[in-house]
């Protein structure tokens, strides 16, 4: 399950610091991007669900777009 | 009956003495004794009466014969809770001046009804008789001159029956506002009572021939007539033709004292010569040319305006109906385009796609404040734009503090969500361009909403900096950490064994390192503010 390529670690740390204005921690980006992973997931589980509900294949981004407010909301701290 | 004595050990005097005499045999100790013996059935009653005479007042054996006996009953004082409280409130209502009140009757007198009652019964010793209000005068003033003959009579006549009313009350300039609404019960006399006063408003306009003005309007601006100061006595007695044919109403009007064939012929004349005015005036101008006809007669009354009214009121209705009908328009045009556009891009629903484009465009407002004009363009939904413009990459963004920021490579976006929908269960599915832009413009979303609760919980730790405990916080109130997950096993299931690394590694120098660190920064940021 564990992906063997990293990530972009300066993009995500200038995304969140552009954000914030402020600086971050030396591996908070880490568990940024973890969170990012996990919402990810809850967003593409979400939008297969939903796309498989409305008989598609794949998924669409009228799913996503259909999905993406509630996985928001869900993940608002 | 004799013997019981001894059991009894409380004796009176008496008793005790003929007891004692008891034992002389005497014919005056038999005496005694029969004396004694014959009262003995009543003393328990005549001993009773007077102990249960000042405990129990007289009103209450009045009212409850129950009461006195329960209290003779009791020797001693109470010592049970209830009776305590029972003698308790039978002080106080000894002691209280409405004392004579039961309860019972006073849980009775609580209801509204008996409020009222009572307030009514205050009341009625204060107000007096109803004068006749200053209406009645005037009506009554209006009979006086409408008829020249019976003014003492009337004075002592109940006010009329409705239906002479309105005649008398529209030969009056001065109180023409007086009773609007009742000018039309005059000209239906049967159904008044039965009937509602709308259904009577409509059926008399109905019946007027004053049709061509458009009856339904008429009516309903039927109480205007006043207000506009026309004749409408005039009217009223053209409508009076039709009342007075009737027996029921001649009969009423002569109750009221009229002489109706007077009436009649006044009225009628009158009544005829303006109706046929109106008449005429009504077919040559029609709804259309009311202010035409207004000037044209001398008496301006209420059917020219009222076109007029009508008349603006529809132009309104049909400049807001354009009006409606040009944003419909447009509305749909602006749906239609890029429902267009998506269908050459992708076989998809059309429905859908405007759906999703109308929440697209919500979303966009709810964020337009950490994105400038500037790159408002492009996150239009028009997708080659936006293609164009991800094509590129180096579209920048502005956060809300102004800051430009990327957005996170599509690939990088696109290898998870692979990654996620092969475990969501979707074999080889695709992902395409479009649902690609929708993922990583929710990215962005996703990292500007975390980065505001971050930015929030590193200021309430009083920190500058943003370190992992924030992110730990965040994911605990996102629920994603729990007793049973802890972020070391979510990152092992999720992130690359590197990165892993990099975490499990700083964790037990963390709290110290992070310490440190902490004041460096902000000893910095103070120095340098």
């Amino acid at each position: 399950m564990a992906p063997s390529q990293a990530y972009p670690r300066g993009t995500v740390k200038r995304i969140v610091k552009a954000h914030t204005k402020r600086p971050l921690s030396k591996n908070a980006d880490i568990m940024i991007f973890l969170d990012y992973t996990l919402f990810m997931q809850d967003l593409i589980r979400e939008a297969s669900i939903r796309s498989k509900q409305s008989g598609e294949k794949g998924i669409s981004a009228t799913a996503i777009k259909k999905v993406r407010e509630t996985s928001l909301r869900k993940f608002k701290g | 009956m004799t013997e019981p004595r001894p059991k009894r050990p409380r004796t009176t005097p008496r008793n005790s003495a003929a007891n004692e005499l008891e034992l002389e045999e005497t014919p005056f100790s038999t005496l005694r004794k029969l004396a004694a013996v014959a009262p003995k059935h009543t003393t328990p009653q005549t001993r009773r009466t007077p102990t249960a005479g000042p405990l129990s007042t007289g009103r209450h054996t009045n009212k409850t014969p129950q009461i006195g006996p329960r209290q003779t009953a009791r020797r001693g004082p109470p010592t049970t809770p209830h009776a305590l409280k029972a003698l308790e409130a039978r002080r106080n209502a000894a002691l209280t001046p409405g004392r004579d009140r039961r309860r019972s009757g006073r849980v009775q007198r609580a209801t509204p009804r008996d409020v009222l009652r009572n307030l009514s019964r205050l009341l009625a010793r204060n107000t007096a008789t109803i004068e006749p209000s200053p209406q009645l005068h005037g009506i009554q003033h209006v009979r006086s001159g409408m008829l020249d003959e019976e003014d003492e009579e009337e004075e002592d006549h109940p006010p009329a029956p409705r239906l002479s009313m309105p005649f008398n009350d529209l030969s009056d300039d001065d109180s023409f506002h007086v009773k609007p609404p009742r000018l039309s019960l005059a000209l239906n006399d049967e159904d008044t009572t039965t009937r509602s006063l709308e259904a009577n408003r409509r059926a008399t306009v109905d019946t007027i021939p004053r049709l061509s003005l458009g009856s339904t309007r008429l009516s309903e601006r039927f109480a205007d007539l006043n207000e506009l100061g026309i004749d409408a006595a005039s009217i009223l007695d053209e409508a009076g033709n039709v009342t007075v044919d009737d027996e029921t109403a001649r009969d009423l009007l002569e109750q009221a004292g009229f002489d109706v064939d007077v009436l009649l012929e006044e009225d009628t004349r009158d009544g005829q010569a303006f109706a046929e005015a109106l008449r005429r005036g009504g077919r040559q101008s029609d709804l259309g040319v009311g202010a035409e006809a207004g000037q044209e007669v001398e008496d301006d009354t209420f059917r020219f305006v009222v076109p007029d009214r009508a008349r603006s009121v529809r132009e309104q209705r049909e400049a807001e109906e354009e009006e409606d009908a040009r944003a419909e328009e447009e509305v749909d045009e602006e749906q239609i385009v890029p429902a267009d556009e998506l269908d050459d891009a992708e076989a998809e629903d059309e429905l859908d796609e405007e759906a999703a484009n109308a929440e697209d465009a919500q979303e966009r407002t709810l964020r337009e404040d950490s994105v400038t004009a500037a790159e408002r363009p492009q996150a239009d939904p028009l997708k080659p734009t936006a293609k164009t413009a991800k094509r590129k990459r180096k579209e920048l963004k502005l956060s809300k503090h102004g800051i430009e920021y990327p957005s996170l490579p599509p690939t990088v976006v696109k290898r998870l969500a692979t990654t996620f929908l092969r475990s969501a269960g979707n074999g080889n599915a695709k992902i395409n361009k479009e649902t690609l832009d929708a993922i990583v413009q929710t990215s962005d979303w996703f990292f500007e909403q975390i980065g505001e609760d971050l930015e929030s919980y590193a200021d309430h730790a009083g920190r500058r900096t943003i370190d992992e405990g924030d992110v730990v916080t965040l994911m605990k109130r996102q629920r994603l950490l729990n007793a049973n997950t802890t972020p070391f096993s979510l990152a092992q299931k999720f992130l690359p064994r590197e990165l892993l690394q990099e975490i499990r590694m700083p964790t037990p120098a963390k709290s110290k390192k992070a310490k440190k660190r902490r004041m460096e920064t902000i000893d910095e940021e103070e120095s340098v503010g």
